[in-house]
């Protein structure tokens, strides 16, 4: 099965828009993986992938870092902070999503979170630029767990 | 999440103050005092700050409303589009009919499907279940919890097949849609759509074995009335105590007050004062629409023609879900592509009025157009807006008939009570109530 990379977050609101630039990025150049982008409502998470699969998730996070900083879990292991941090009554956090995998067991195989610190989430305004220089960055380091993953250790996306 | 309670109480003496409310959407408290055994203050406090949609609509182009709208709300923006569609191509004289209109009950079918289920399963059952989230019910409930998810998932899957995405659909415009789907697209979504009716029939008969609270009030029902459907997007104002009027006449017969402990427009009836609108009233005033097999189910799991009790409302919901569900797929099954994805609708200078029914009640919008198209005037009156006397009233109500309740199920109740109204508090405070002076 495919690995699986999805990412997270709204075009609108500033640098939350990393997840979809980073699938986008990915899309131009990677043929060994699926992708796809959740928006909004991520409740439904934990459907999107199978336990035998590997699966990388990009969001851009607030959590005093520079802007631009990359931090890389894995979910499996251990659990995303911030967890039971409700956003509204009508939408679950990302770690509360993977917390409700975990619980109804409907994890995959391996789980890594790629996150980007955001500079500001407001609407209308365009992606920071040290949050846009990280996007080549993270899709190299896509490329790597997808090697490593698929045991090879060059460029799965261009291969 | 509640930050702080302050409770205290006796039998005939409470004090039952939550400053922020769980479990809704939007920011706002509840304040319930007891004296002698007399309810002596009940206030839904809306304190979000208010948004002046309304205001900012005006002088905006007649086409923007159905995308501006529309992000007043993230679980019901489908609502929003519909009320200001249907309201705009009034003023401009054109209706909207066969595969287009048909596509517009499957979008709002997707809608009811997605805000329902998030409201049974992860807002309302913990209360009935004693959990404080609905992810905290999923490591004792995981059967239960999957099938919420996959309900939920069918519901989001169809809004972003037919609005382009999940929530803030991008593809609705007056007249239409900007793309139709085939119906190879709208096929893919048979199989998971007939599953979900099951999975829907479970969670119908799950909820129904709830123990339900004692509360029943005589209710003005306020709904839409189509002569042949369960309402969505079309039919008549009406009430069970005698309200049936058109749309253009609803601001005759209701008037919206400000009051000091919410930020939200209080809603009553000229006539009769405060009234009820959503899925209890819906129910109430189109049982006969719907389809025999979904009566028969609600007289299976202890439900009459008229359900009065609000704590009941997540069984009516449910029997909502089932019925879009069906809606759903009979939509689909009916479809052929139409010639062009929208009717034109050229900009005429005039009003126009519409009513649709939201997952949460009537949703109101009255727009006034100039020649050139431009905003003149904007209103729009959300369901949770209408609802918060009614809340209070229940409030009142509740405490009343049960004070012999100690005062942590007294409290867990009354929050309980709110949320049978799923309230949604970042809807209902966008009113305009702006005076200015230019001298």
């Amino acid at each position: 099965m495919k690995p699986l990379v999805i990412g997270v977050g709204n075009r609108d609101r500033g640098d939350d828009a990393l997840g979809p630039l980073v699938i986008d990025a990915l899309r131009a150049i990677c043929t060994v993986a699926e992708t796809c982008i959740v928006e909004g409502d991520l409740s439904d998470l934990t459907l999107r992938w199978s336990a035998d699969q590997d699966v990388i998730i990009v969001d851009a996070v607030m959590s005093g870092a520079s802007p631009g900083d990359i931090i890389e879990i894995d979910a499996v292991a251990e659990r995303l902070p911030n967890e039971g941090q409700l956003l509204s009554s009508h939408g679950i956090s990302l770690a509360d999503a993977i917390e409700l995998g975990r619980l109804l067991q409907r994890m995959p195989r391996r789980l890594t979170v790629i996150g980007v610190e955001a500079y500001s989430f407001d609407g209308l305004t365009t992606v920071n630029p040290a949050v846009a220089e990280s996007i080549p960055k993270v899709v190299t380091r896509i490329n790597d767990l997808l090697a490593a993953a698929d045991g090879q250790q060059t460029d799965v996306f261009h291969a | 999440m509640v930050s702080e309670q302050e409770s205290n109480a006796d039998s005939r003496n409470a004090d039952i103050h939550v400053p922020v409310l769980a479990r809704v959407e939007g920011e706002g408290a509840m304040h319930v005092q007891v004296k002698d055994g007399e309810v002596t203050d009940v206030r839904l406090e809306i304190y979000e700050p208010p948004r002046f949609f309304e205001a900012f609509l005006q002088g905006r182009d007649y086409t923007e409303p159905v995308d501006i709208t529309a992000r007043i709300c993230g679980i019901c923006p489908v609502a929003y589009q519909m009320s200001a569609a249907h309201a705009i191509e009034r003023a401009c004289g054109v209706t909207v009919g066969g595969q287009i209109r048909a596509l517009r009950r499957l979008l709002y079918c997707g809608e009811w499907i997605e805000s329902h289920v998030l409201h049974i399963g992860f807002l309302h059952a913990p209360d009935f279940l004693g959990y404080h989230s609905g992810i905290a019910i999923a490591a004792d409930h995981p059967r239960l919890v999957e099938s919420i998810l996959t309900l939920k998932k069918t519901g989001n899957d169809l809004v972003e097949l037919l609005g382009g995405r999940p929530i803030h659909p991008i593809n609705v415009r007056l007249g239409g849609f900007y793309r139709t789907p085939s119906r190879t697209e709208f096929e893919a979504l048979r199989a998971p759509l007939e599953a979900a009716r099951a999975s829907c029939i479970d969670l119908i008969e799950f909820t129904a074995g709830f123990d339900f609270p004692d509360l029943e009030q005589d209710y003005e029902f306020v709904s839409l009335r189509h002569p042949s459907e369960y309402p969505f997007n079309e039919g008549r104002i009406v009430s069970n105590k005698g309200l049936d009027i058109d749309a253009s006449e609803w601001e005759e017969h209701s008037v919206e007050d400000h009051v000091a402990h919410s930020t939200s427009l209080h809603s009553r009836l000229v006539e009769r004062g405060w009234y009820h609108v959503g899925p209890l009233a819906r129910y109430a005033n189109n049982f006969d629409r719907l389809p025999e097999d979904i009566q028969e189910l609600a007289h299976k799991v202890g439900l009459g023609p008229v359900e009065r009790n609000p704590f009941k409302s997540i069984v009516v919901r449910g029997l909502e879900t089932l019925y879009a569900i069906d809606e759903a797929l009979r939509i689909i099954s009916d479809y052929t592509p139409p010639p062009e994805p929208f009717v034109p609708v050229p900009a005429k200078a005039g009003i126009g009025w519409a009513a649709t029914e939201a997952p949460r009640g009537l949703l109101y919008h009255r727009y006034e157009i100039d020649e050139d198209g431009k905003i003149l005037t904007a209103q729009i009156v959300p369901p949770t807006a209408q609802n918060q006397p009614t809340i209070e009233s229940d409030l009142r109500q509740f405490v009343s008939d049960h004070l012999h309740l100690d005062h942590v199920e007294m409290q867990l109740r009354c929050e309980q009570t709110i949320r049978n109204y799923d309230p949604c508090i970042s809807c209902s405070t966008h009113f305009l109530k702006l005076t200015v002076d230019e001298t």
